[in-house]
């Protein structure tokens, strides 16, 4: 076995790790205080690139205006589901089952009204400098030591990540807002005898999980390309990463998501790399089997 | 006419779970600093009574006006905010928060910082066992204990009026009988009303100014704490 | 034409199962290449390796292929199932087909050697009846492939129907409403469920491989996310547990795209996905049902109902306890319990409670909160397994036994929530209760279809006379959710003692009911006794104890206190002051 190829596949893994576990704590806010699979989390994420290419090309934003940009078209845009899809349906009892419907129209036809909006094909993020000309919006060397190599933005992209995932746990453990998130979400009717307000709770989270899903939108817009359809493919990753990782647990969901990368990753030590996909829904549908809680979950069942 | 002295009246309340209808048609009023007591068999309504009151259960007619105001259907947090606490009767706390956490939970709709501060020094030393294991989790308290950090919590808004659901659930009777003292000995010292649901009719009938029975979602009987503490058939009211 | 079958054979499964599956178009994509592969003419050696698009196959004729598409789908559902149907949420069903969905699309473009890749395969021989032209190239061919298609999608509704009317049917729906209720009367939810879904899966790859078969050419990128989730749209739109919504739905969507087409030329089918999700949304809203709920049939096709004739209650009591004398048990003693114990993490709900229950009476629990009565039926029923003690049902042990067994072995419980089928009526709640129902296994249908009709003819006819004897036979066809809440908590008596039980379990019968319902509630519970049941219930109002019991059960703290008359344990001064507490 070829020990660099070994090493370089475990960097990859971390790098893409990172990004799922991000997706994974995303997915995990809401759907553990909530229980709503938001398969239209894929909307923020979509929003955000888009939001940050269409301001750099259009408006002509500077690269750090248009990313914001971005992140704020996501917040808001997550908020809208909320109070606008699935409130109303909550304050009506209706299923899971009908909010996950809502869910699904929303994300399909979220993407079309992208392609729409601004055509079948990707975009990749293009600034223009004060000049008005075409600059290149972040120099991106590749980093080498012996046979492995790492580009710059991947290290953003672990950074970024990680300190996001953090600053969550920390507010989920630490401030005022955290425990009345966790209040609501173990104790609910005394939640409501505190007087906690459910609505208020919810769009918290939401705003926070859409400010996750719009770095993770930007994060792969700045280092690949905006997409009509990148929503759904990582929206799934990061309800996988909550399954396997531990539905009980924020930190389980980002642990997950690592080790799904990790997983995934090095596979490719034997597969190809179209496989890895594969491998991802083999190993959900193995912890489903096995331990549907997760790894690091509870057992609720 | 509502007295002077009353600080809720409720009238005519009547819910249902779907087609489970639990009251039928009832009333209970409470004066400033009375302790009025709601007894009956399990599943007679007291809950729902309260939680109607309080805002947590949807009421299909009736009216409860509270400190004069009219209340009915508002949101629990306005009723906190209101100076009305809950106290439900099961998990009447966070389990897996700290008894400190919990605390600053029981003041959420409490803005002031300093505010928050001074009360829960005052509930330490009003629980003198939970001042020394501000970090515990609540959880690992005992019954007794978990009761009292329950009446910190409903403290922390400085309530005018108290709503407590089955308080002695869960805990041994000689416990049970300090945890009333404590109720009383709180409703003298701050001048607060208090609305207790019980099935324990001794401990609850001992410390009592008014009891009402409840019976199949009916009140029916209102007496006196005197009357009802010489009150032997208690069988035939359930 | 495809997506209606494709819709229907979803209905199966989210209308009378309640639950969503999203990998219907997979499974079509697993019936098309397997039948492809099937049907295709074997290698021969001088034909190249690799040439793009033709590949080659077991040369089988096509009815085989269609088959063999069947069945490779229906075990690759089972396989799918088997974790979720054990957990009863209903998104982990989501979850696991979306996961097998994506995963299989995935594994479609890599598995070459099946699949051609990408690219797909194609050369695939048509269906050959004679000399009848079925090729895709012809006009006339076409015509004959949608004709075949037509029959075999009527052949489809007409199965789909079939199954949602039989009791068959009435178990899935039972499962979808009210699943901890399955158990409860002795039926296991598992394998109907499974058996569902994998019919729904092997519906979807017949008519893959039916499809295969008319295209002559197929690739992985038919059978993508969008079509399934296209699928489910077509359900929820029509209304599920509708065949007939479900048809409109696919119509509808079905022609959206050529409308849309023609409308706004070749860029108009982007507005395709919006226009989907937006309905899907809207319907959400407005109508979460569907355009056609449930009930609504087509007039010609509704079954008449009313083949039973009507009977008093009193002929229902004599005719029930005719039977029961038969069944009963001879010794006073029905149920024994004998030092029963039970703990939750540290608290102990139950400690050490004996006693017994008399034959033929009705005895009551009484206890303050807490006291452990409930979890003491959850014992003797098996939905708790006690920490130690045992239970004896006419003296045989049944600790330790599956809820189901000791269903069957005459033992039957209500619940405190009634849980009655909202959307079915008041006789189908109670004649999926009786035991033994040839109809229930889907084998049976098939094989054995005159005796299956009959014996459902006698369960009807039996759930008739429970109802009777509780005196709510005149609400038989009447929908359980337009029902008084006194008259549903007899409907669930009834349907217990369709269970042909021995002893009955009532959790707090009369809470919640009005009083002036109230009565008949009491009443009904009363007939039990004259039937020769043995009644043990719960009830918390001392007023209606008095009146029901003919012996009470004293408990507090988990052990047993007294045992006697309701007179005797009430003028004991020590019960009460424990009651009251002191």
């Amino acid at each position: 076995m070829n020990l660099d190829l070994v090493a370089q596949l475990a960097i990859s893994g971390f790098v893409i790790g990172s990004l799922y576990a991000l997706l994974g704590v995303s997915f995990g806010l809401v759907y553990q205080t909530s229980k709503i699979f938001h398969l239209a989390g894929a909307i923020p994420l979509a929003a955000a690139g888009y939001g940050a290419v269409w301001s750099a090309k259009t408006l002509h934003f500077p690269i750090w205006l248009s990313l914001l940009f971005g992140l704020a078209v996501s917040v808001l845009i997550g908020a809208l589901i909320l109070l606008l899809g699935y409130l109303p349906l909550i304050e009506r009892k209706a299923s899971l089952l009908s909010l996950f419907l809502v869910s699904l129209g929303l994300s399909v036809a979220f993407p079309s009204l992208l392609q729409i909006i601004f055509g079948v094909n990707n975009l990749p993020l293009e600034v223009y400098g004060s000049d008005g000309a075409l600059k290149v919006p972040f120099e991106n060397p590749v980093y080498q030591s012996g046979f492995l190599t790492i580009t710059r933005l991947s290290i953003v992209q672990l950074i970024v990540s990680w300190v996001l995932v953090l600053i969550v746990l920390f507010i989920i453990n630490k401030t005022a807002l955290g425990r009345s998130v966790t209040a609501l979400r173990t104790n609910p009717a005394m939640a409501s005898a505190v007087g906690i307000d459910s609505r208020v709770v919810y769009l918290v989270i939401f705003s926070l999980s859409s400010l996750l899903m719009g770095v993770a939108g930007l994060l792969v817009t700045t280092q690949f390309v905006a997409n009509p359809t990148m929503g759904l493919q990582w929206t799934l990753i990061g309800f996988i990463a909550v399954f396997f990782g531990g539905i009980t647990s924020l930190g389980g969901s980002a642990l997950g998501g690592l080790v799904l990368g990790l997983l995934s990753s090095l596979s490719g030590i034997w597969l190809g790399s179209q496989y890895a996909p594969i491998v991802v829904f083999t190993i959900l549908f193995l912890t489903l089997l096995v331990r549907p809680q997760g790894l690091f979950g509870k057992a609720t069942i | 006419m509502t007295s002077k002295n009353e600080i809720l009246n409720a009238k005519g309340i009547k819910g249902s779970y779907g087609k489970h209808q639990v009251l039928q048609d009832v009333a209970v009023n409470v004066n400033a600093g009375e302790i009025v007591g709601i007894c009956g068999h399990n599943g007679a309504g007291k809950t729902t009574l309260l939680k109607s009151i309080f805002g947590i259960q949807q009421v299909s007619s009736g009216e409860v006006v509270f400190k004069g105001q009219k209340v009915t259907g508002s949101t629990p947090s306005k009723m906190t905010a209101m100076g009305m606490s809950f106290t439900p009767s099961d998990k009447p706390l966070f389990r897996d928060l700290t008894i400190l956490e919990n605390l600053q939970l029981g003041a959420h709709t409490v803005k002031d910082k300093k505010v928050i501060a001074e009360r829960i020094a005052e509930v330490m030393e009003i629980f003198p066992v939970l001042a020394d294991r501000g970090e515990s989790l609540a959880g690992l308290l005992s019954g007794g204990q978990q009761r009292q950090l329950s009446l910190g919590m409903a403290l922390m808004i400085e309530p005018s009026i108290m709503l407590l659901d089955e308080p002695s659930l869960g805990i041994s009777p000689a416990v049970v009988e300090k945890t009333f003292e404590i109720i009383r000995g709180l409703a003298v010292r701050k001048g607060m009303s208090v609305l207790i649901v019980e099935q324990n009719v001794r401990a609850m009938v001992k410390i009592a100014d008014r009891v009402c029975v409840l019976r199949n979602g009916q009140m029916v009987l209102e007496e006196s704490g005197d009357e009802a503490r010489s009150r032997t058939d208690w069988w035939q009211l359930f | 034409m495809v997506l209606i079958t494709l819709g229907v054979s979803l209905n199966l499964l989210l209308g009378l199962v309640g639950r969503v599956s999203m990998a219907q178009s997979i499974l079509f994509g697993v019936g098309a290449f397997t039948a492809a592969r099937l049907a295709l003419p074997t290698r021969t050696p001088d034909m190249a390796d690799n040439v793009s698009g033709i590949g080659y196959g077991l040369n089988q004729p096509w009815y085989i292929a269609i088959a063999g598409a069947v069945v490779v789908t229906f075990i690759a559902a089972l396989i799918i199932s088997i974790p979720a149907v054990r957990i009863i949420r209903g998104e982990y069903l989501i979850l696991l087909t979306l996961a097998f969905q994506l995963g299989g699309q995935q594994t479609m473009v890599v598995a070459k050697s099946v699949t051609g890749g990408a690219y797909g395969v194609a050369g695939i021989p048509s269906i050959k009846i004679g000399n009848i032209d079925f090729s895709g190239y012809t006009d006339r061919g076409t015509l004959n492939i949608a004709i075949f298609m037509a029959i075999v999608t009527l052949f489809v509704i007409v199965i789909a129907q079939g199954i949602a009317n039989s009791p068959f049917g009435r178990i899935l729906k039972t499962i979808r409403e009210q699943a901890s209720v399955v158990s409860s009367i002795g039926k296991s939810p598992v394998a109907p469920e499974m058996l569902t879904f994998g019919i729904t899966a092997a519906i979807a790859g017949g008519i893959g491989a039916v499809f295969a078969l008319s295209q002559g050419a197929i690739i992985p990128g038919n059978f993508n996310l969008d079509l399934s989730i296209l699928i489910v749209s077509v359900v929820v739109l029509g209304g599920t547990g509708n065949v007939l919504g479900t048809i409109f739905g696919a119509i509808i969507l079905g022609t959206l795209e050529p409308i849309l087409r023609a409308v706004l030329g070749d860029s108009g089918i982007i507005w395709r996905s919006v226009i989907y999700g937006s309905a899907l949304i809207l319907m959400t809203f407005i109508r979460p049902n569907g355009f056609l709920p449930e009930g609504v049939k087509f007039k010609p096709f509704s079954k008449s109902k009313n083949e039973i004739v009507a009977l008093t209650q009193s002929e229902a009591i004599k005719r029930l306890a005719r039977t029961k004398g038969l069944t009963q048990s001879t010794s006073e003693e029905v149920l024994e319990l004998k030092v029963l114990k039970k703990s939750f993490g540290g608290l102990t709900a139950v400690n050490g409670a004996s006693f017994s229950i008399p034959r033929g009476k009705i005895t009551a629990l009484i206890g303050p909160n807490g006291a452990g009565k409930t979890t003491i039926f959850n014992m003797v029923t098996g939905t708790y397994k006690a920490d130690s003690g045992q239970v004896f049902l006419r003296g045989k042990e049944i600790t330790g036994l599956s809820e189901i067994e000791i269903a069957k072995s005459g033992i039957a419980r209500s619940f405190q929530d009634v849980r009655l089928c909202e959307k079915m009526t008041a006789l189908d709640n109670v004649a999926v209760a009786v035991p033994d129902q040839l109809g229930e296994k889907l084998l049976n249908l098939v094989i054995k279809p005159r005796a299956s009709r009959l014996r459902e003819k006698e369960v009807r006819e039996r759930a008739f006379e429970c109802l009777a004897v509780l005196g709510v036979s005149d609400k038989a066809d009447q929908l359980v959710s337009d029902l008084s809440y006194g008259d549903q908590k007899l409907v669930a008596i009834a349907r217990l003692l369709a269970t042909d039980c021995e002893v009955l379990l009532l959790d707090e019968p009369t809470s919640g009911v009005d009083p002036s319902n109230v009565e008949g509630v009491i009443e009904g519970v009363m007939k039990l006794r004259e039937i020769g049941c043995t009644v043990c219930l719960i009830e918390h109002s001392v007023y209606f104890i008095e009146k029901l019991a003919d012996r009470a059960v004293f408990l507090d703290q988990g052990v047993v206190l007294a045992e006697g008359s309701v007179e005797n344990l009430m003028s004991n001064k020590e019960l009460s002051d424990l009651y009251f507490g002191g």
